[in-house]
């Protein structure tokens, strides 16, 4: 009998352990992600959330951290002036966004992401792409607004995008004003609903908010 | 107390250290390194170094992944203490980005691959082309500019020499119906493809009946929005719509053209009774039936007719009107799907119907109806394997009409039963090389013959950018129903193909350079004017060197490109007595394509140059065969095209002018069949319709959203 019970309550223990584990990766690593600029740092999160995702495959948030590390990946390419490069990460970034939505769906932050994913695909060849995943770009982030007119992440990314386009297409800073400034407010208010959900996005709105206002 | 604090404490901490580097032994910053099945694991530092702890024990499985490179997996002991691992290192994955793909032969256009030469809106924008598949595919190498056909002339075969496929199902009649020496153009506009490969020779076993190329065409999957569009144009008008829902998109397009009043406003060289006119429609449906299924459909059909003064057969000086209308029906059904990682399966069925119905002091009615089917599976075993085979079934009826003033009234029907088996295996054999080698068995009832065509091609990386590749193949033709109707007992035409290729490519620039050599076999041949005699002994050969390079990154928002074939052939065929060159051929064709995106204008300018040396043909009149030679051929197009919005509506606006500078144009000269009274046999200049070209049109996509703001989407 004693020995069921200590049986059992090693098993219980060890269930604990490894949700503390998992619990104390993602803070530690989450937390990386708001003072990370440097590609280094992402790549170093990336591995990180990589094996968290492997050992816990019912969790959603870390496969989503992994594609948004990946992201961050492809936009330090972009910058850096490789957008040869970026198509690796943005393939890798939507393994693992897939995965994640086939754990959480109708999921407006996974969403958002895929729309950022999407905005991604333009930075290679833009003339070729544009027509294809702007408007899958557009049509995600309206979904993600639909679901949680709440979240700033859409509303950020829309922004954006419009930043980016060209004003024949109904881009430019004008256009994308109103959802930077909307994103702002949303940011201020918003509530992540714990210290492991998504909160990144607020530096970058206010960058863009700043070009588009100039 | 104490079993609890046994479980957690007895498993000493193990540091696990090492670096990473790929097979040069060059650290690798940024690799994934850690315990299979746990948390434990690090990064790879400044020069691939790593150490991480652990407090799991004995044998565990350490995986090392980055991207790019192939995951390292290996057994590890952990006792506790330092476990120093030493150099690890990766191989270079066999990625897409990087991957070798087969070459030799193949010009890749499309939107979904990355080894992409031209993509669709290439073909839009390459100026002098208007939007037509076969006039883009003609700036590339080892097309032939034949002026005067607008079909494909590839690597010193003739235009009946080159097949479009679409969606893998054999097209009949792709290209517009002519009069003689009128331009054809494509029956099919690139936008309805996301992909084309343009095979200038060593194809895939999947495709036959063609001696010398296939136009490998695949259709776009889901419409990607709900769209209205309107087309107005110097030759007429469009409306199309296309509604897209979740899963499925359906797509209606009406087009009328008639080239009346540009006729009469445009200086013409020939005197058009009735204006070229033609009434299409088209439907088209795709359904997502699975995450990785896809139902497509499509049917279209047209007529066309117009008059014009030709030059009669037997009296080239004199001209007399030649009237033509064309009936055309295409139709076709496909279905794909992924079964598991490991199959696929394809199913498709197709039919087309031409009619065309021409006088001219005679009256000629052909008519062919071809039903088809096709399957298809695949299977890769592993990924580095794919097998593939298929069967293909193709009937055809062939009918045509002849009557004259003379008394002559001739029928004729010819049914074509033809079938084939075909099979293919992939295999990258590692990172750096790849085959692919195949079978194709046909079928012909017509002929009441058989034939096998192996298939061969290997590709080698030779650095991070060049690879080589080669191709070998055998490719045989049902010789056309022009020749097979006078009854003749007659085989297949046989073209060998030997295909060796270069190619480097970085940074949105490409340099390729191939060189070909194929012999021909079994063609057609008979004494002039006595077609009942034909037989297979006529043979040939073609030869040559292909050169592309393309650079869309050193000048910001241009690009461009130049072709350089250099041919050298020969044959006897048809009524040649001898083996000389054809008349389509000639030796050397540049092809200068160029264009830039003005931002501030929101417009693309571009221009083509094209150069084509001297064709041969027999003057009838000297002794020697094959003597006469053409001017050379120089054209200057330019196109440009302005992106705006009408209201709120997406609008394109093109203009296009071909042979700007005016240039003496001519492809050849054309003999009366029968000598005058002086017995002289008179001939006239083959030259294009017009000294120019012009063409102006508006697009108007409805339903695109240009502008929406946050409170708009939150209305939808």
């Amino acid at each position: 009998m004693l020995l069921l019970v200590v049986a059992l309550f090693s098993g219980v223990a060890l269930w604990a352990q490894e949700d503390s584990r998992y619990t104390q990766y993602m803070t530690q690593t989450v937390a990386l992600l708001d003072t990370a600029r440097a590609g280094a740092t992402f790549a170093r999160a990336s591995n990180t959330f990589e094996r968290i995702a492997a050992n816990a495959p019912n969790e959603w948030l870390p496969a989503y951290y992994h594609a948004y590390c990946q992201m961050m990946l492809a936009l330090d390419k972009m910058e850096s002036g490789k957008p040869e490069e970026c198509g690796a990460h943005l393939e890798k970034a939507q393994e693992s966004l897939t995965s994640a939505a086939a754990l959480s769906a109708n999921n407006s932050e996974i969403l958002a992401l895929q729309a950022y994913v999407y905005q991604g695909r333009l930075w290679g060849d833009p003339m070729t792409n544009g027509p294809i995943y702007a408007p899958k770009a557009q049509q995600v982030l309206q979904e993600a607004m639909r679901i949680d007119p709440a979240n700033p992440r859409p509303h950020y990314l829309m922004g954006q995008q419009l930043l980016f386009t060209p004003e024949f297409y109904g881009g430019g800073g004008k256009a994308a004003l109103p959802w930077l400034e909307k994103a702002e407010a949303l940011f201020e208010s918003a509530q992540p609903a714990s210290a492991l959900h998504p909160r990144w996005g607020k530096g970058a709105n206010a960058y863009m908010l700043s070009r588009a206002r100039s | 107390m104490l079993i609890w604090g046994s479980l957690m404490g007895l498993n000493a901490q193990t540091t696990l250290n090492g670096r990473v580097t790929d097979e040069a032994g060059e650290a690798l910053i940024g690799a994934n390194i850690y315990l299979k099945d746990t948390y434990d694991g690090a990064s790879s530092e400044g020069e691939g170094r790593f150490v991480f702890e652990s407090y799991e024990s004995g044998w565990q499985l350490l995986a090392v992944s980055m991207l790019g490179y192939q995951t390292l997996e290996l057994p590890v002991e952990l006792k506790g203490g330092e476990l120093p691992l030493g150099e690890l290192k990766l191989r270079a994955a066999a990625n897409e980005l990087e991957a070798v793909v087969i070459t030799a032969g193949a010009f890749e256009a499309g939107d979904a691959k990355k080894t992409t030469v031209l993509n669709s809106l290439d073909i839009v924008t390459t100026a002098g082309a208007l939007a037509d598949i076969a006039s883009a595919m003609n700036t590339l190498p080892g097309a032939q500019r034949v002026g005067e056909s607008g079909q494909l002339f590839v690597r010193g075969g003739a235009a009946g020499e080159t097949r479009a496929f679409i969606d893998g199902m054999y097209v009949q009649n792709p290209f517009s119906s002519t009069a003689p020496n009128l331009p054809a153009r494509g029956r099919f506009s690139p936008f309805l493809f996301k992909g084309m490969l343009f095979s200038t020779g060593g194809y895939s076993a999947e495709y036959g009946q063609a001696l010398s190329s296939a136009l490998i065409l695949n259709s776009v999957d889901l419409a990607p929005e709900t769209v209205t569009g309107v087309s107005l144009m110097t030759v007429g008008g469009g409306l199309s719509h296309t509604h897209r829902w979740e899963n499925h998109s359906v797509a209606a397009t009406f087009d009328y053209s008639n080239l009346g009043p540009y006729l009469r406003l445009a200086p013409q060289f020939l005197r058009w009774e009735q204006a070229p006119q033609t009434l299409s429609g088209q439907l088209m449906g795709r359904h997502k039936t699975s995450a990785t299924g896809m139902v497509k459909w499509q049917a279209q059909g047209s007529r066309s007719a117009f008059a014009v003064e030709s030059p009669l057969p037997e009296e080239v000086t004199r001209s007399e009107i030649f009237h033509l209308q064309n009936d055309y029906v295409f139709a076709s059904a496909s279905y794909r799907e992924v079964l598991g990682d490991r199959w696929t399966v394809f199913g498709g069925i197709g039919y087309s119907y031409n009619c065309d119905t021409l006088s001219q002091r005679f009256n000629l009615r052909t008519r062919a109806h071809a039903l088809q089917g096709k399957a298809v599976v695949q299977y890769a075993p592993v990924a580095a394997l794919s097998l593939k085979t298929g069967l293909e079934w193709l009937g055809q009826t062939y009918r045509e009409r002849y009557a004259d003033p003379e008394g002559t009234d001739y029928q004729n029907r010819l049914p074509e039963r033809y079938s084939a088996w075909f099979t293919e295996a992939e295999w990258t054999l590692d990172s750096k090389t790849a085959a692919r080698g195949g079978l194709r068995i046909e079928h012909s009832r017509l002929l009441g013959a058989w034939n096998a065509a192996p298939r061969l091609s290997v590709a080698r990386k030779t650095g991070a950018h060049s690879q080589v590749a080669m191709a070998w193949g055998r490719f045989f033709q049902t010789p056309a129903f022009g020749q097979l109707r006078y009854g003749a007992d007659l085989d297949f035409e046989r073209a060998d193909h030997y295909v060796l290729n270069y190619q480097y490519e970085r940074n949105r620039r490409i340099f390729r350079v191939e060189g070909y050599h194929k012999p021909y076999r079994a063609l057609v041949s008979h004494p002039a004017n006595e077609p009942w005699l034909a037989d297979n002994s006529g043979r040939g050969y073609a030869r040559g060197l292909d050169v592309f390079f393309r650079d869309s990154k050193s000048v910001k928002y241009a690009d461009f490109w130049v072709s350089y074939s250099f041919l050298d052939t020969e044959r006897l065929y048809l009524d040649f007595p001898e083996a000389s060159r054809p008349g389509f051929a000639s030796a050397h064709n540049v092809s200068v394509v160029g264009k830039r995106w003005f931002p501030a204008l929101t417009s693309t300018i571009g221009f083509t140059y094209a150069f084509a040396s001297r064709r041969w043909y027999d003057d009838p009149n000297t002794p020697a065969f094959n003597d006469g030679r053409s001017k050379p051929y120089h054209d200057l197009s330019l196109n440009a095209s302005y992106l705006t919005h009408l209201g709120r509506h997406f609008t394109i606006v093109h203009l296009s002018v071909s042979n700007v500078l005016g240039l003496y144009q001519e492809f050849g000269y054309r003999f009366s069949t029968a000598p005058g009274p002086d017995g002289r046999f008179s001939s006239v200049a083959i030259r294009p319709t017009a000294p120019r070209f012009f063409f102006i049109g508006l697009f108007v996509s409805i339903g695109r959203q240009v502008t929406i703001t946050p409170d708009e989407a939150l209305d939808q």
